[in-house]
């Protein structure tokens, strides 16, 4: 299974050039810094990041159409449930890349402005994680399944709900920084485990429908 | 006949195609030829082999083991080249040594594909996405051929290619099969290369094997006759396997060609190309 992951993984990194992921990461800083009153840190860490994590999957699936990349990994010796599972691991690896600038952006945060309290950043960071395994997960179901539209779906949902968030932040002056400074250990929990339950729900879906595809 | 590759009876149903009852062998150091028209099966046939469809009947065995439970076993030994398939495209050739090292362990051999890329003159620090039409089939080839596969699968690995890169193709075939174990199954609308060299021929047509026979066999039996009508209704039902009728002349592929030369003698009757027996199979009627 190592090959088909870094199969999946070299075929994201060469088809997305350095240039673009070095720059998306560029704008993630510039918005970390320029957009004010922690609007910024939290737009990167529960939008434009966790959608990077997801990307890997949605790339492939543009390769797929272009050069049946799939349909020849299926001539290696490897299984269908191999290929899916290598695809959910190529996507969890390259995603930490993103985790890890999450990671990064909320410790600068932490020690340069303290907008949060530390379980405010801790649940800010969990926060992006499960958005991002939720994205990845279902970008991973559609790259076995159909179009890239029905992702471009998750994603403007995803864009209008930040938009919702800045209204309630910046004109309806709604606590959004308060609530994150609460510790609902239920509430995140449960998120929690829903996030779980999503991915692996998403990896047997990918796996049936793969094996459909037969 | 000591076969690599056992195909008996599979069949598959689509909408408006089937494959019907397929069977025939791939035996050990050979070339088979695979042929047929546009949407004959050709291709289905392959997918098959590869387990990359489900057959509502039939078995394969491949070296020697039900294709069912050993599909992934097999395809450790096998080497596959397909038309349309071009995976390598986004990588740099030192991406897909990694791979396939990964891919075929204890298979891989790195130094031969180095080699291979030497004798192709394939630059190494290029993308594949850059290299010619011609560069990239050879480069299928080198990175099919280093983990020293004994069974190549070859479906229109050759088309789009110029008559002088088709000829090193087929060289590196001709090489592969110095090895007695290895075979070939090569999938092909180019027919000449199959009459250059092929051991075994196939004709499938809407779904059917019309025939599985030796180069040798329809080299020295087939050939074709143009005659009149006379001529034609003169002949035996037995020595006539198809015919087409002209506006002047009927063309006969007959299936005992040095004999029947020998009583028509002031006729000539053609050694029939590969061309010509599917050309005849496909589109000739039958007495």
């Amino acid at each position: 299974m190592s090959g088909l992951v870094m199969a999946d993984r070299l075929a994201y990194r060469r088809r997305m050039s350095a240039f673009s992921r070095y720059f998306s990461y560029l704008i993630c800083v510039a918005a970390f810094l320029l957009i004010p009153k922690g609007i910024g840190l939290t737009l990167v860490t529960l939008l434009i990041l966790p959608m990077g994590t997801a990307n890997l999957p949605v790339m492939i699936k543009e390769i797929d159409s272009g050069q049946a990349y799939t349909r020849y990994l299926l001539t290696l010796p490897c299984s269908r449930k191999e290929i899916v599972q290598a695809r959910f691991c190529a996507s969890l690896l390259d995603g930490l890349w993103d985790m890890a600038l999450v990671l990064a952006l909320l410790v600068i945060d932490a020690l340069w402005r303290h907008t949060c309290t530390p379980l405010g950043y801790l649940q800010l960071g969990l926060a992006s994680l499960m958005i991002g395994w939720i994205y990845m997960a279902m970008n991973l179901v559609v790259s076995f399944l159909g179009n890239v539209t029905v992702t471009s779906v998750f994603y403007m949902i995803s864009i209008l709900a930040g938009m919702a968030v800045y209204i309630l932040v910046v004109w309806l002056d709604a606590p959004v920084l308060q609530v994150l400074s609460k510790n609902p250990v239920l509430l995140w929990g449960g998120c929690l485990a829903l996030t779980a339950l999503i991915v692996a729900v998403c990896y047997g879906i990918s796996l049936k429908l793969f094996e459909r595809g037969r | 006949m000591d076969a690599i590759v056992r195909v008996e009876g599979i069949t598959k149903h689509y909408k408006e195609f089937s494959l019907d009852h397929v069977s025939f062998q791939v035996p050990r150091g050979m070339i088979l030829g695979l042929i047929g028209e546009n949407g004959a099966g050709k291709s289905t046939t392959i997918s098959a082999l590869l387990d990359l469809i489900s057959l509502d009947e039939g078995n394969i065995e491949i070296f020697g083991q039900s294709h069912e439970k050993t599909a992934r076993k097999a395809k450790e030994r096998m080497g596959v080249i397909i038309d349309g398939l071009d995976p390598y495209l986004m990588y740099y050739p030192k991406d897909v040594e990694k791979i396939m090292s990964r891919m075929f362990p204890g298979r891989w051999d790195g130094e031969l594909f180095k080699r291979y890329m030497d004798r192709f003159n394939l630059p190494g620090e290029k993308r594949i996405k850059d290299y010619s039409k011609g560069m990239r089939v050879k480069f299928n080839f080198a990175a099919a051929l280093s983990h020293r596969p004994e069974l190549m699968i070859l479906d229109e690995a050759t088309s789009g290619l110029d008559p002088v890169m088709r000829d090193e193709i087929l060289e590196i075939l001709q090489e592969f099969l110095e090895d007695e174990n290895h075979a070939v199954l090569m999938s092909t609308h180019i027919t000449s290369d199959l009459d250059k060299i092929a051991d075994h021929i196939v004709l499938l047509h809407e779904g059917r094997v019309m025939f599985q026979k030796t180069k040798e066999e329809l080299d020295l039996n087939y050939g074709v006759l143009h005659c009149g009508k006379e001529t034609f209704e003169a002949l035996n039902e037995e020595d006539v396997e198809a015919y087409i009728r002209g506006d002047y002349e009927y063309r006969v592929l007959v299936n005992n060609r040095r004999e029947l030369q020998e009583h028509i003698r002031d006729l000539a009757i053609d050694r029939a190309s590969i061309e010509d027996i599917m050309l005849f199979y496909i589109k000739g009627e039958r007495i």
